[in-house]
């Protein structure tokens, strides 16, 4: 039987925007086992982001539970949560937010710069660099690097940490298709190779077939869960 | 790579605005360093002034504003030397002249006798020696004044018509260095022109240091022309001026250097509004609200010891630069100085940095990635 990572349960999240309240999220279930390679789907305002940032601890829901690893998220207190973003959750964003100052290896590393002793995380961000192909450009600066390498970047730092779920907000959005493919096929290798779950948003058909499980939102609801064994 | 490296690296992302922020904070400490600076040396040439001076008392004129204007009947010399109290008196005229060497030099010229070398030791006379009261034409200059002028032991100059030739250079380490020249006080009495039974001032120093108030009460009851001054009692009035001048000095370098640190708090709060996104991508990436704020605060640090560096090193150019105009004024860097300048500037920085790195350590990931 496959082991759970994340469940959420009869998740809601309510925005207030200006005088009115904007239910994102409208009572999602959902459970997430180790090593899927997952994709979430739905129209824009459907509550795609929302629903990634409950599962990676970067928010709280506003009713309802999230455990990750068996832990209740919504008991742990805020100050707290960074621990599960530093151990065991890596983020990808649609725009890549790259530190301009800092080198490609140096921006692999912003994760584990507050950590003490971190030296020793320097193979292993040279080995993700090497694995996504940018070995050669480890001291150039984002503005060097075109949008599909300046992404993997962005991948290798979410990875450095070793985390155990990899999430993905719409990460092909400011690439062409051809780049945006080759991405998805790289977090299918890292899926396989590293043993990450990869969760990842997306509006594009083309890039959620890739996936081993669709789920559709819209409404703030799911609207279907579907798992397919060939993307 | 730790978080002090990567503060630092984003110090040099708008360039300008740390530049202009680091100059802020360098032009309070400039500011208080170049004027704690003269003071100490005013203070030092004070303490200096009074070791010279003490235990001697002046009679000079009532009510004359400065030794140069008054006049004391020569008279009173014979009837000073009858008290048993005074051990030495020492007759002085004082003239006011501008001589000339690189440019005008205002000195004060003290006529003086041979009892004078009892009054000021002629230790302190550097190269040469004291003139005999009988020569005429012989002058001693500060070391300062001589320098200023150019001149060396043996070497002759003019006053007025008179030409006056350079017997000795004396070094007190106080402002007499730079404009007291000390001459025969018979040249005095031809160029500030008194009669034979004037005198400006008469200056006495007691047999035993306990006796001065008897003299003070014995002249100003004898005397209803003439009152006592103690150097300590012009020296302790100088050191009062000092001190409110300090606090004073203080008072405008504090509000000189808190402009500094509210630039520097500007700058940072920029920084980070600037940087909303890439501060919720660290805290989405496991960064903790105190490792956050260290970070935008090792910023405002940065920019604080820089700043002070170069407002010291400034002050310091500034305070010598004065000395070479001024060459009456003696500056003195005393650790203390850099001590308060360094730390009180340095302090105030980090202080701006607090609110800046408080708003960014709190954004909460979510809405700071979106940018809100």
């Amino acid at each position: 039987m496959a082991r759970e990572v994340i469940r959420g349960e009869n998740l809601t999240k309510n925005y207030k925007l200006g005088e009115s309240i904007v239910h994102a999220l409208r009572g999602v279930s959902l459970q997430i086992n180790a090593n899927e390679f997952l994709s979430i789907m739905g129209p824009s305002g459907s509550g795609k982001t929302t629903l990634l940032n409950l599962l990676g601890a970067l928010d709280l829901p506003t009713s309802g539970k999230v455990f990750f690893d068996g832990v209740d998220l919504t008991q742990v207190p805020e100050r707290k949560l960074y621990e599960v973003r530093r151990k065991k959750v890596g983020f990808v964003f649609q725009h890549f937010y790259l530190i301009p100052t800092l080198t490609t290896i140096e921006n692999v590393f912003v994760p584990v710069i507050p950590i003490r002793n971190n030296t020793r995380f320097k193979s292993r961000a040279k080995e993700l660099l090497s694995t996504v192909g940018l070995e050669e450009r480890m001291n150039h600066k984002p503005n060097q690097l075109s949008g599909g390498e300046q992404q993997r970047v962005a991948i290798c730092r979410a990875l450095i940490n070793n985390p155990k779920v990899l999430f993905c907000d719409e990460i092909t959005g400011e690439l062409d298709s051809a780049t945006g493919e080759k991405i998805i096929g790289l977090l299918k290798e890292i899926n396989q190779i590293e043993g990450v779950t990869v969760v990842f948003v997306t509006h594009d058909p083309t890039v959620s077939s890739k996936s081993n499980r669709i789920i559709t939102l819209r409404d703030g609801k799911i609207t279907s869960d579907k798992s397919s064994s060939n993307p | 790579m730790n978080v002090v490296s990567y503060s630092f690296k984003n110090l040099k992302r708008r360039k300008m605005r740390t530049i202009l922020a680091i100059l802020g904070i360098a032009l309070g400490v400039m500011l208080i360093t170049s004027l704690l600076t003269v003071m100490d040396g005013l203070e030092s040439s004070i303490a200096d002034s009074l070791r010279l001076l003490s235990g001697n008392l002046i009679i000079q004129e009532k009510g004359s504003i400065d030794q140069v204007f008054s006049i004391v009947n020569a008279s009173l010399i014979e009837t000073l030397r009858s008290n048993k109290d005074i051990k030495v008196i020492s007759p002085e005229i004082y003239v006011a002249r501008s001589l000339h060497g690189d440019g005008p030099r205002f000195v004060t010229l003290i006529g003086v006798t041979d009892s004078y070398a009892e009054i000021v030791s002629p230790e302190y006379i550097k190269i040469g020696s004291y003139f005999n009261e009988t020569d005429s034409g012989k002058i001693i200059l500060g070391n300062k004044l001589a320098g200023q002028l150019g001149l060396e032991v043996g070497e002759s100059f003019p006053i007025d018509s008179a030409n006056f030739s350079v017997t000795g250079i004396f070094e007190t380490n106080t402002m007499a260095d730079a404009i007291i020249a000390l001459i025969p006080i018979e040249d005095a009495r031809v160029l500030r022109n008194l009669s034979e039974d004037q005198v400006s001032i008469i200056e006495v120093r007691p047999v035993d240091p306990d006796k001065t108030e008897e003299i003070e009460s014995y002249v100003e009851s004898n005397f209803e022309d003439y009152e006592v001054v103690f150097p300590e009692d012009l020296v302790n009035e100088a050191t009062e001026i000092l001190s409110t001048l300090r606090n004073t000095i203080w008072i405008i370098s504090a509000i000189a250097v808190l402009i500094g640190g509210i630039g520097i708090a500007n700058a940072m709060l920029m920084s980070v509004i600037e940087r909303t996104p890439e501060i919720g991508l660290l805290k989405a990436t496991g960064w903790r609200n105190i490792d956050v704020s260290n970070s935008v605060l090792i910023e405002g640090l940065g920019i604080g010891v820089i700043g002070c560096l170069i407002g010291l090193l400034l002050g310091m150019v500034a305070a010598q630069a004065a000395q070479n105009i001024i060459p009456a004024l003696t500056v003195r860097l005393t650790l203390t100085t850099i001590l308060e300048s360094f730390v009180f500037g340095v302090g105030l920085s980090l202080a701006s940095g607090v609110y800046p790195a408080v708003k960014a350590s709190r954004l909460s990931p979510m809405e700071a990635i979106r940018g809100e």
